[in-house]
């Protein structure tokens, strides 16, 4: 039977044009406006025209200006900050929360098949509703987080401190009762930071079931016969055997963590001062609120872009290297 | 033929019965006679169909005017509007895109003050629609005036919902320590130390210094022109870091200084500044007048009973003057329907159809104070039926003032939001240099923009 060549570019066809439209088209768009002085208040001047004598090429119109200005621009550097460290934060707390969450729920029964399922919906939240809800639950008046951060963490430790100061040996000061979650620069990127990890570690710690579930039961069987104990076994066997899982879960929160937007638009509106302003939130404010310079924010999104590849690449090399 | 004595008194008592629903049945036919709004009885746009870009469209002060309009407006014009309903924080950016946009779908656009300028090029210029329309342009005080034109004399947009500041504030509390609602600042001070020294287990005034939407800039100009000074000069250099700007600064930053605004007011936003006074943990707040019946509404009964306001306060020894916060409405340039979108404005911004909305308090999803014509803010019935708000708001009016409406507004607004953030946020920050630095960074946009060349 002779093969239809056409067959599969038919098939594949509506899902080709769907990328192309939807995603080669507006990266390419994006370069082409990151080497142009392109502002939305003014009609843009681009270097290639075409007018009645066909296409003519400007080249005086294309410049590097937009990235070395963003070099210049200390709003973005702080942007560049603060998103490294949402991303360490948020990352290193989403898989530790969720590897922890995994371990407790990966044993059978009703409850904890239940539980599983009940997992999914923090990540099921919309990140914009994540935010408000966050900001809400964070008010001192009113936000349970708040209340619960009051009764189970500062008042016991504030007790205990009590205790020690009560003893001629040392003055610890005390942790302030009234603490402005999202009016303190630390406190402010943290509580973004734990909304992330409050949607995400649930989800890795299904990733992480699915994994722990994976592993022959003999292997800790012989373990234990060694004479390992259960901390033993969990740094020593479990660890090493969900290492794959947890590179593969890391990166795909760094990414998810380097995109931030929504919730500091809804929770924390970048402040307090510049504290939570990501490098998308930024590049936002830039082309479609203040600014709306385009060919500014296209650049500042494409040196984000060569800074996740390189990323991208050092972190695949580096497991490639080790496995 | 005779008729009885007692037929006459039943025809005069029904007579009397039925004048008022005579009265409602005249004014309803007055409301749908195109000739009542300057609309053109031939219905020549007939079948015409309006896209009207618009944030929170289910707002009361927003609201009725949708509603009455597609009951009204399309029977006498054959014209159908759609109102768009975006959230206010994606507003900005897709007025901006769609303002900007050659072959957008929407015809009638509805813009904050500040965010007119960077779509005047793409607006329809409405200086003979006003003419035309007989519209009284005096109607509209100062600050809405200038908010509609920028800079020119060009009409971008006309007013269409606007908002003066009041003060908000139990009536109850400020008796208890002897007090009357403050004209100034200071006085809110003095007020603040009196309700500590009293006891009260009640916060002196709610203040919103967090970062959202510049909010947290609105009573920090009322301060800086009070104090006599302003965000620039008659040349475009920045002002506001002089000697009269650091003392409106650190007055504005006092009230969580000294703590008569509660600590977490440095990240809050007004809308849950506002909340602080309805839920009663907060005696004073100064907002925008929209926020009067939530006060009045408040389900604590000592708040809605004490709910009292006053115009915002001014400046001691200076001058009393407010920011006037403008919705204006405009037609884009680019639109296909534009003489049909211009009949709907005039409709829309006429002012019968301004005083029935303010006057309808039939339905509490339609019941608003907002107006913005000076002759419906002095409308005895109007100031009858919202406890003479409309007075109080066109006393703060008569004095108050628009920002700067230049593009690059909104390009040095943030500089200016995160600066008060700043000096919020972190007690030891030094006003003057605070200022000074962000006055640099004012400075560096209005030089890339060529104001000095």
């Amino acid at each position: 039977m002779r093969k239809k060549r056409w067959v599969p570019w038919v098939l594949v066809g509506p899902a080709l044009l769907v990328i192309v439209l939807t995603t080669i088209y507006p990266l390419l768009a994006a370069l082409y406006f990151s080497f142009h002085k392109y502002n939305l208040r003014r009609p843009p001047q681009f270097a290639i025209q075409i007018g009645e004598n066909g296409i003519h090429i400007d080249w005086s119109l294309l410049s590097l200006n937009n990235y070395t200005l963003a070099f210049s621009d200390s709003r973005f550097i702080n942007s560049l900050q603060v998103t490294f460290w949402f991303t360490v934060i948020s990352v290193a707390l989403s898989v530790i929360i969720g590897l922890f969450i995994a371990v407790v729920v990966q044993k059978g029964g009703r409850l904890h098949t239940l539980t599983k399922v009940l997992l999914i919906f923090p990540f099921a939240v919309s990140p914009a509703l994540k935010g408000y809800s966050w900001r809400f639950m964070l008010n001192e008046n009113y936000g349970i987080y708040d209340l619960l951060i009051d009764q189970l963490i500062v008042r016991p430790i504030n007790a205990l401190l009590s205790i020690i100061n009560a003893l001629p040996i040392v003055e610890i000061p005390l942790i302030s009762e009234s603490i402005v979650w999202l009016g303190d620069k630390f406190w402010a990127l943290f509580m973004l930071a734990m909304s992330e990890t409050w949607g995400w570690a649930p989800l890795i710690a299904l990733m992480f079931v699915g994994a722990l579930g994976s592993i022959d039961e003999q292997i800790f069987e012989a373990a234990r016969i060694d004479g390992a104990n259960r901390l033993q076994i969990f740094f020593r066997v479990t660890l090493p055997l969900l290492r794959p899982v947890i590179l593969i879960v890391t990166m795909l929160k760094t990414i998810f963590s380097l995109k931030m937007f929504d919730q500091v638009v809804t929770m924390t509106g970048g402040g307090p001062v510049r504290a939570t302003q990501t490098i998308n939130y930024y590049i936002h404010q830039i082309g479609f609120v203040r600014s709306l310079d385009i060919g500014y924010a296209s650049a500042m999104s494409y040196i984000l872009v060569v800074v996740l590849t390189i990323c991208a690449a050092l972190y695949v090399s580096l497991v490639l290297n080790r496995d | 033929m005779r008729i009885s004595r007692r037929i006459i008194y039943l025809l005069l008592v029904a007579l009397f019965v039925a004048l008022p629903f005579a009265s409602v049945y005249a004014d309803d036919m007055d409301i749908m006679d195109p000739a009542t709004f300057g609309l053109d009885p031939d219905k020549p746009y007939d079948g015409t169909h309006l896209k009207f870009l618009i944030c929170c469209s289910t707002a009361p002060q927003f609201a009725s005017a949708a509603v009455k309009g597609e009951a009204e407006f399309t029977a006498m014009t054959g014209i159908s509007v759609s109102w768009g309903d975006l959230p206010f924080g994606s507003f900005q950016e897709q007025l901006y895109l769609e303002a900007t946009n050659p072959n957008t779908e929407f015809d009638v656009v509805a813009f904050v003050d500040a965010w007119g300028t960077n779509i005047y090029d793409f607006l329809h210029p409405l200086n003979d629609f006003v003419e035309d329309a007989g519209f009284d342009w005096d109607d509209y005080g100062p600050a809405y005036q200038g908010a509609a034109t920028g800079l020119s004399d060009t009409i971008y947009g006309m007013p269409f919902r606007g908002h003066p500041l009041l003060l908000h504030y139990r009536a109850d509390v400020l008796e208890a320590v002897g007090m009357g609602p403050p004209a100034t600042w200071q006085d809110i001070s003095a007020i603040g130390e009196a309700i500590e020294a009293s006891g009260m287990d009640i916060a002196p005034i709610a203040m919103y210094y967090g970062l959202n939407v510049d909010q947290n800039l609105f009573n920090w100009y009322a301060q800086l022109w009070g104090a006599g000074t302003d965000i620039f000069d008659e040349n475009w250099e920045p002002i506001f870091n002089n000697e009269a700007g650091v003392a409106a600064t650190e007055q504005y930053i006092s009230y969580v200084r000294d703590g008569h605004s509660p600590e977490a007011s440095v990240a809050w936003n007004e809308q849950e500044a506002n909340q602080e006074l309805v839920q009663g943990r907060a005696a004073m707040f100064v907002g925008w007048w929209w926020m009067a019946s939530r006060m009045t509404n408040s389900e604590i009964p000592e708040v809605a009973e004490n709910a009292a306001f006053a115009p915002a306060p001014g400046w001691e020894g200076g001058e009393t003057t407010s920011y006037g916060y403008l919705w204006a409405v405009g037609v884009l340039d680019q639109s296909d329907d534009r003489d049909a979108a211009l009949e709907y404005l005039k409709w829309l911004t006429h002012p019968i159809t301004e005083r029935r909305i303010v006057l309808d308090a039939s339905d509490p999803a339609l019941d608003t104070n907002v107006a913005v014509r000076l002759s419906v803010l002095a409308d005895p019935e109007v100031n009858e039926v919202h406890n003479g708000l409309q007075g109080v708001a066109s006393a703060v009016l008569a004095d108050a003032r628009t920002i700067p409406l230049i593009p690059e507004y909104t390009e040095i607004v943030p500089f200016l939001a995160e600066a008060i953030n700043e000096l919020a946020t972190d007690p030891m920050a030094d006003t003057q240099a605070v200022l000074d630095r962000t006055a640099e960074d004012v400075r560096f946009v209005m030089q890339g923009a060529g104001y000095y060349d």
